[in-house]
């Protein structure tokens, strides 16, 4: 009797905990409050110093630009009010909107976006150029600052309105006066939402809270230009290291938008009512294969065309994903879809796979069966797939491949080896890049082609592209498309790398999110929970 | 018992300063760059170089440890690369989730596990036996991240009883705290249960063999007594130690149950820190989970007195 006296309490104290829990859990879908499940950890919030995406993802909710595209790749004002250049080119003006302030408090000054200038101009390929090109950048007045170059300079504002990484945020001067090598320790921005430090846990949560003396602009939000409006009063980005538990807590209400759901989740979470599952990156991921140009045998151009006649790129994409809304094949060295994403790829070079002729092609090369060392990222859903396709292709036309499998970690220090491969160096890798900086000629790392020092991983040559790409900086902007075709004809004719097509990433968030803006960059103004 | 705890703690010493020591020189010798992290594929040569001179990375590993074993004999455990954030201060809020997971897991482990290991001793060969040590073999062998995803998914998804990630520290309020804890704990309690069900079944099988039991049964005393009273105190020891070395593994190893559930704890910021190359608090986290190592043992050695008076320091 006492027993059962006993466990019917228990039984009470159980529900009593279960229906706090459950409290606890519809609590979590306040509408205050959006959560958003990133696809990695934010590490780093100042975006200037770190490259990676995630710093930048962050740099838009802290941070404002001077500039911004809207969704036609059209440039617009956003913190400017208004500007003027002068009929040579050579003189541009700007007038800051009024009433612009930083979380502190403090008005925003020319004097703050002359200095963020300069500090991301010491980070940035095209804000390198332009500080370059300048004569000057200076404050004229409280609210005005002026760039005066010394020649034309085709891209001031494209610049000034880059999405990529880095993109120039613009912060307050004391805090801007850091060099752009060291880190800063605030995160004071005049964006839409303010940092929570104190709340920050990494490798768990980052928290911004609505700030409320932000003056979004009257335009309707497009992409990223126009009024900037906080809708929800706290933003959390949780960082939920498992898919499975990621998609398990959206499916439950804990977060309203995952960022990357699991592939294999993907049916589930298309089934459930209260989901939507769509792509919203427009152009997706650039797969692409990169050589080392400075070892052989893929010093060789005759080598890496035998490879580039292996590649089908709906090969490549399959294994990323079976649903083939997802993917599109693209011969573009530019994102299929941006302003230069044009097909210019010669039929017989490139894109169908001919394994016959691949072999033809790399005995006529001199190869003589060295080996080949292949980078292989395991612990990546992207490029361990690609590798293992990569790796069949390989072996099919007779190469000597060692496949060097580890984490993504070590695999990029790697890749930054230039030692030969006897001394622990690597011959080729597999890689992704998203469409803001690989849609521009000039800011695409992979078609840096000046050898050693003044080109990326794997370090190509080739002086006519090099060339190419300092014309189109220089070019005004009605000449910039035919300069890059020209540079995708070379890089297509020197093999500078292949091109394994465009995949869109599918995300997933709940019915009850509205306002979504569809971008490369996870964007959070705009956003409405109903 | 004073000197002798002062002398075990003493004796900590040269095992953590050889801990650093190794720790220090594999990091370093493990192929990964934070500064090509940090950078990513955008950064020119000289971009890394910089970094590294600004992490201090470009100095020589020698010097590079003196800096660091300095800071910490000063208290200081150093700055993450990545973050800027004191790697005591990282510690500290990630601690907690995994200590008090782990003494939730261990807690409700010796609840169940025991009585279950002394029944089964007391009816060692017949079906219960049977049937309790056939569940220890299925608990034991069940993947830990297939028990979360199935608890996951029937308590959190279906039922929506119990939250599906994170955790709440105890000033959230009892019911956050609790309703954070069920699922990861229960978990992880599977494996301890089957494992300390099994040890306690043998030692207790092992003393109740001995001479004075039976002499404690010819005397009449009640079956209930014999297993609680002298059973169980005599085969305490080994249950204990065993208790200990489990609850010392699940500090370090409690890593899946921390990604399954995502909580924030103390093994995945050692993960996190692997893969980063975030050297300071991988040095920090191994420095204090071998300090928490040896507390524990040292505590597991102290308790023995508590069951055997023939113990003592």
């Amino acid at each position: 009797m006492n027993i059962r006296i006993n466990f019917a309490r228990a039984m009470r104290a159980a529900g009593v905990v279960i229906a706090t829990s459950v409290a606890t859990t519809a609590l979590a879908q306040d509408k205050d409050t959006f959560r958003f499940a990133a696809a990695t950890d934010i590490r780093v919030i100042d975006p200037i110093w770190s490259l990676e995406y995630n710093s930048r993802n962050h740099g838009y909710l802290v941070y404002d630009t001077l500039f911004a595209y809207d969704s036609k790749f059209q440039i617009k004002p956003q913190m400017v009010d208004s500007w003027t250049v002068s009929d040579d080119k050579l003189h541009y003006k700007f007038k800051l909107r009024p009433g612009l302030t930083w979380h502190d408090g403090a008005p925003v000054t020319a004097a703050d976006c002359v200095a963020s200038i300069k500090r991301w101009g010491q980070r940035d390929s095209i804000g390198q150029a332009l500080i370059a090109t300048a004569g000057e950048i200076k404050a004229t007045g409280t609210d005005t600052f002026e760039i005066v170059l010394k020649e034309p300079f085709g891209h001031v504002l494209s610049a000034l309105a880059k999405t990529g990484s880095p993109v120039p945020f613009m912060m307050p001067e004391r805090i801007a006066r850091t060099s752009g090598f060291e880190q800063i320790k605030e995160a004071i921005g005049s964006g839409p939402f303010i940092f929570a430090r104190d709340e920050w846990m990494p490798g768990d949560k980052a928290v911004y809270k609505r700030f409320k003396g932000y003056k979004p602009r009257s335009e309707p939000s497009d992409f990223m230009s126009g009024g900037k409006i906080a809708n929800v009063e706290r933003m959390e980005w949780v960082f939920i290291p498992s898919g499975a538990t990621a998609a398990a807590a959206l499916m439950a209400g804990e977060v309203d938008w995952l960022e990357h759901p699991p592939s294999d989740l993907l049916p589930t979470l298309q089934n459930d009512k209260d989901i939507t599952v769509r792509a919203v990156d427009p152009f997706g991921m650039q797969t692409m294969i990169r050589f080392n140009h400075i070892h052989p045998p893929f010093d060789n151009e005759k080598v890496r065309h035998a490879v580039l006649q292996t590649i089908e790129q709906g090969e490549y994409l399959r294994v990323l994903s079976d649903d083939k809304r997802s993917w599109e094949p693209c011969r573009s060295f530019y994102f299929c879809g941006t302003r230069f994403g044009r097909d210019l790829a010669p039929e017989q070079l490139l894109f169908k796979k001919n394994l016959d002729e691949a072999k033809k092609t790399l005995a006529a090369s001199g190869y003589k069966g060295e080996k080949v060392v292949l980078l292989d990222a395991v612990d990546d859903a992207i490029l361990h797939p690609v590798t293992v396709v990569l790796f069949d292709n390989l072996k099919a036309i007779g190469m000597n491949v060692e496949l060097r499998a580890t984490d993504g970690a070590t695999i990029f220090a790697l890749m930054l080896k230039q030692e030969p491969i006897a001394q622990g160096g690597w011959n080729i890798g597999p890689q992704y890049a998203d469409s803001t900086n690989y849609s521009v000629p000039f800011l695409n790392n992979a078609l840096r082609a000046g050898g050693v020092g003044k080109a990326s991983i794997g370090w190509p040559k080739n002086e006519a592209i090099e060339a190419l790409r300092t014309a189109f900086l220089k070019a005004p902007e009605a000449e910039q498309g035919a300069i890059a075709d020209k540079i995708q004809q070379e890089a297509y004719t020197a093999s500078l790398y292949g091109l394994t097509g465009q995949y869109k990433q599918l995300t997933a968030y709940r019915k009850s999110v509205d306002g979504l803006i569809d971008s490369p960059i996870p964007l959070f103004w705009n956003i409405r929970k109903k | 018992m004073l000197a002798y705890i002062l002398k075990r703690l003493l004796a900590t010493i040269p095992v953590m300063a050889t801990v650093a020591v190794i720790v220090f020189m594999l990091l370093h010798l493990t192929p990964g760059d934070p500064a090509a992290l940090i950078g990513g594929d955008l950064a020119t040569p000289e971009d890394l170089r910089r970094i590294r001179e600004q992490l201090g990375l470009e100095r020589p590993i020698a010097e590079q440890f003196l800096g660091w074993l300095w800071q910490v004999l000063q208290g200081d455990l150093g700055t993450s690369l990545f973050n800027q954030m004191p790697v005591a201060q990282l510690i500290a809020q990630r601690i907690e989730p995994t200590l008090i997971i782990g003494l939730t897991i261990m807690t409700f482990a010796v609840i169940v596990a025991i009585p279950l290991g002394v029944i089964a001793a007391w009816k060692a060969g017949s079906w219960i036996d049977q049937l309790i040590m056939t569940l220890a073999v299925i608990a034991f062998s069940m993947p830990i991240f297939l028990i979360g995803y199935l608890l996951i998914f029937k308590f959190s998804v279906e039922l929506k009883w119990f939250p599906v990630r994170g955790y709440q520290p105890m000033s959230s309020g009892p019911a956050k705290f609790f309703s954070h804890l069920v699922l990861p704990s229960l978990t992880v309690s599977f494996i301890y249960i089957a494992l300390l069900t099994r040890m306690t079944r043998a030692t207790v099988l092992d003393v109740l063999n001995q001479d004075y039991m039976r002499t404690a049964r010819a005397k009449g005393m009640a079956t209930p007594r014999i297993l609680a009273v002298h059973a169980l105190k005599n085969a305490a020891v080994p249950i204990v130690t065993m208790v200990g070395i489990g609850l010392s593994s699940l500090l370090g190893g409690i890593v899946v149950t921390e990604t399954v559930f995502a909580i924030p704890g103390i093994g995945r910021l050692m993960i996190d820190a692997i893969i980063r190359r975030d050297f300071p608090i991988l040095q920090g986290v191994i420095l204090v989970l071998s300090a928490l190592y040896v507390l524990i043992n040292l505590l597991i050695d102290l308790s023995y007195s508590l069951f055997d008076p023939r113990i003592r320091y």
